[in-house]
């Protein structure tokens, strides 16, 4: 079905609500972030334009001139692909898709070029003798987010995973369970800091007091003040917090499975583990992919824990990046905080999409 | 027809609601959680005496209330009057950025009879000089509602348990903090989770070690965080590691914890604000205490301590309500509002005057002022990512991670860093 030009304004026109709301609450502020990052200061006064300067102190100089080369490169190619194509096979969808995609490549072309030019520019960077000097601070704190991710991916989604199959199978009481379990992440991150940070502190703390009565004096540690325990402690409370998301949406995914699949696997002889693996997991990888993107997007994006139960301390040892980011916009350094959330917003991206790629390769095998 | 019909009907709506006139009140932003029932006792006053609306709005805690004030200058939605939080330099990017009245002129009229009632290191808080290194225009910003000092704080009923007097010297107080020990007490306490109040006590010693020359030369970047004097103030931390005598915890205790733990006499001193007051009152009614200056290391040069305005308003410089904002402003720093906030809130007034109606414990707050400093009256201001690095060294220090050298070392490296990339 073909329109003509003044029909497909009008069609578009309908969507012009949502697309005005959806451009004014999102694609604005995205867009300002980058803005920001761009320049130096506060953000209430004058900014001082600094290019790349932020990135640069980042991701090191050197990464800067490697990164836009690349990214650059990506901008260039793709949209001039997709023109090559376009040239080749006859016009399809819409012509104000067809033009805003235009805009979109050319856009892309102009920004990637810009990459590009960066790139050559600054290319002698690369050989200087703080060619790779980096924000260390900055890139610990990353290394802390995935520390406490990695405990969140194995130990939450693991208990979370096994708690659901035990109850999906206890369909009476497996009500009072989800429940049960889903109490613990609708409570306020500030709420269970402060319990736990009031069960752990050495003093009075309430564990330190009880494992003293049971006689387990030589397990008592500072978990909280000890650099060596500090992050762990925190790892592990967040995962505590936040194992009941993982648990419902894996729970909800198990009841998804026919039984009668399970029910011809045992006529045919397979027996429990067989058809775990045969069955449960085929069928549950799109869940257990959602389920460790959201851990991954949650954890690494974790603030008021850390805030409430250690304030970032001991010496740093449990400021995570978001922290670093608040830490850095709370001393109005609204751009470098801006070019901090920008590189953790394409890690967390790059990290999505490529488990999603996993997840979808999976799938075919 | 109907369209037609749905059509006047919603403009009729329109008209009505445009031709309501809305009552002018002036709004003002706080985030002293503390404060707001006093404060809407005073606004009620102000509406009975002066027939004006006043609305305090509280937005707690203090780092939720600058992000908003913050994203309201951006949005051009601040109120008639608030209060900016942090150091000088955030103070003088909100000037700079055109939303705050320079009230000079208003404190000058009628012979300086506004200005004359405020204690001077108030009104110094919120000064920008002239040929400032802010580059802001030279004149007074704020109008401080009350004072605030930060000093060591002692058991005086703990002290003459041990039979011990108020350490002066450096050594007396290692001293009696171990005594304290032995007695199952510990030294010290103070909430140094809340990094700056290390920077602060870091600061006082800076004053007293190296003199007030050197350390703003430190700040200037003219003497490395390296030299001898500065090692031996982060040596100070280590001492108090090595002799047993901090709180357990102490590195992430916050400031309302170490208030508490204060109160319950666990901890025979402390370090912190005049604003603890009322923690000690609810907590502990029966608790003894004094201030004292911090323990001197040496007798070579005085020893400052961080005092001032505690919190301050301004006048939103684009709101229509601005005369009248001034004015409250002036009504509220009268001698009976002053009094009516000291009975309600125990915080320091910042007009002079009001000595006699300070309860016991407030007056001794008002000790050792003649010591204060603060780095908003510093010529320059150490950039946050040196004090962060200083902070977070001295954590190191108190959990033994690291040697006072080493850490001067990495401040040093930071403070390089920052030099080079001004």
């Amino acid at each position: 079905m073909h329109y003509t030009l003044k029909e497909e304004i009008k069609n578009f026109s309908f969507i012009l609500p949502a697309l005005v709301i959806f451009s004014f609450f999102y694609i604005l502020p995205f867009f300002y972030t980058f803005l920001l990052a761009l320049h130096q200061g506060s953000g209430l006064s004058s900014l001082k334009f600094v290019g790349l300067e932020n990135f640069r102190r980042l991701l090191s100089p050197a990464g800067v001139v490697i990164l836009s080369g690349s990214m650059g490169s990506i901008l260039v190619v793709a949209p001039l692909l997709r023109f090559w194509k376009e040239r080749k096979a006859a016009p399809e969808g819409s012509r104000v898709k067809r033009i805003i995609l235009r805009i979109v490549g050319i856009g892309s072309i102009g920004i990637g070029g810009v990459c590009i030019f960066y790139g050559f520019r600054a290319f002698s960077e690369i050989f200087s003798s703080s060619a790779w000097v980096i924000d260390r601070e900055w890139w610990a704190s990353v290394g802390r987010s995935f520390y406490i991710t990695l405990w969140a991916l194995t130990f939450q989604n693991f208990l979370a995973f096994a708690l659901a199959l035990c109850v999906d199978r206890a369909i009476r009481t497996g009500q009072i369970y989800r429940a049960i379990f889903f109490l613990l992440p609708v409570l306020s991150e500030i709420i269970i800091g402060l319990l736990v940070r009031s069960l752990l502190l050495p003093y009075p703390g309430v564990l330190p007091h009880f494992l003293e009565r049971l006689g387990l004096e030589s397990w008592i540690r500072d978990w909280l003040n000890d650099p060596r325990y500090a992050l762990t402690t925190l790892a592990i409370t967040h995962c505590w917090r936040g194992f009941g998301w993982g648990f419902v949406i894996l729970l909800a995914g198990l009841q998804t499975i026919p039984q009668t699949l399970y029910e011809a696997a045992r006529i045919d002889g397979a027996n429990g583990w067989q058809r775990f693996i045969r069955i449960t997991i085929p069928l549950m990888l799109p869940v257990i992919v959602l389920v460790v993107i959201l851990t991954i997007l949650g954890t690494v994006q974790v603030i008021g824990l850390p805030m409430v139960l250690t304030r970032g301390g001991p010496a740093g040892r449990t400021t995570v990046s978001v922290l670093r980011i608040y830490n850095e916009l709370k001393n109005y350094h609204a751009g470098y905080a801006s070019s901090q959330g920008i590189i953790l917003g394409i890690i967390l991206v790059t990290l999505s999409f490529t488990l999603l790629k996993i997840s979808n390769k999976l799938k075919k095998i | 027809m109907k369209k037609i019909f749905y059509l006047l009907g919603i403009t009729f709506l329109f008209s009505l609601n445009s031709c309501q006139k809305k009552e002018k009140e002036l709004v003002i932003w706080h985030w002293m959680a503390d404060r707001q029932e006093a404060f809407e006792k005073l606004a009620e006053q102000y509406q009975k005496e002066k027939g004006f609306k006043v609305r305090f709005e509280l937005f707690f805690p203090p780092e939720v209330y600058s992000q908003k004030i913050q994203a309201a200058a951006a949005a051009q939605d601040l109120p008639d009057l608030f209060g900016i939080l942090g150091e000088k330099k955030i103070f003088a990017s909100f000037i700079k950025g055109g939303y705050v009245e320079n009230l000079s002129s208003y404190l000058e009229e009628n012979n300086q009879e506004w200005k004359r009632r405020f204690i001077k290191i108030g009104l110094d808080f919120n000064t920008f000089e002239k040929d400032n290194p802010y580059g802001v225009e030279e004149g007074i910003y704020a109008i401080p509602i009350d004072m605030m000092s930060i000093q060591f704080l002692e058991n005086k009923r703990l002290l003459k348990e041990i039979g011990e007097e108020s350490p002066r010297y450096w050594e007396d107080f290692i001293r009696i903090a171990k005594k304290a020990k032995e007695k199952s007490k510990w030294g010290f306490v103070c909430g140094w989770g809340e990094s700056w109040f290390i920077y602060c006590l870091v600061t006082n010693y800076a004053f007293n070690i190296m003199g007030k020359e050197k350390f703003f030369a430190t700040l200037k970047g003219e003497v490395p965080y390296t030299d001898p004097d500065w090692i031996k103030i982060f040596a100070l931390f280590k001492e108090l590691k090595e002799t047993g005598v901090l709180f357990p915890g102490i590195v992430t205790l916050n400031n309302k914890e170490a208030e508490q733990f204060f109160a319950q006499e666990k901890a025979l001193f402390s370090f912190n604000g005049s604003w603890g007051i009322n923690t000690y009152y609810q907590i502990n009614k029966k608790l003894e205490y004094d201030t004292i200056l911090p323990p001197r290391v040496s007798d070579k040069f005085p020893l400052r301590i961080w005092a001032g305005a505690g919190s301050s308003f301004v006048v939103n410089k684009n709101s229509p309500l601005k005369k009248e904002a001034i004015e409250f402003l002036k009504w509220l720093t009268q001698k009976e509002q002053q009094v009516f906030l000291i009975r309600y809130t125990h915080n320091l007034p910042s007009i002079k005057g009001c000595e006699d109606k300070l309860e016991g414990n407030l007056v001794k707050f008002l000790k050792n002022m003649e010591n204060a400093t603060h780095p908003r009256l510093w010529p320059t201001n150490e950039n946050p990512r040196v004090v962060e690095a200083i902070n977070t060294g001295i954590q190191k220090i108190l959990v033994g991670e690291a040697e006072p050298d080493k850490i001067a070392e990495e401040i040093e490296k930071v403070k390089k860093l920052n030099l080079k990339e001004k």
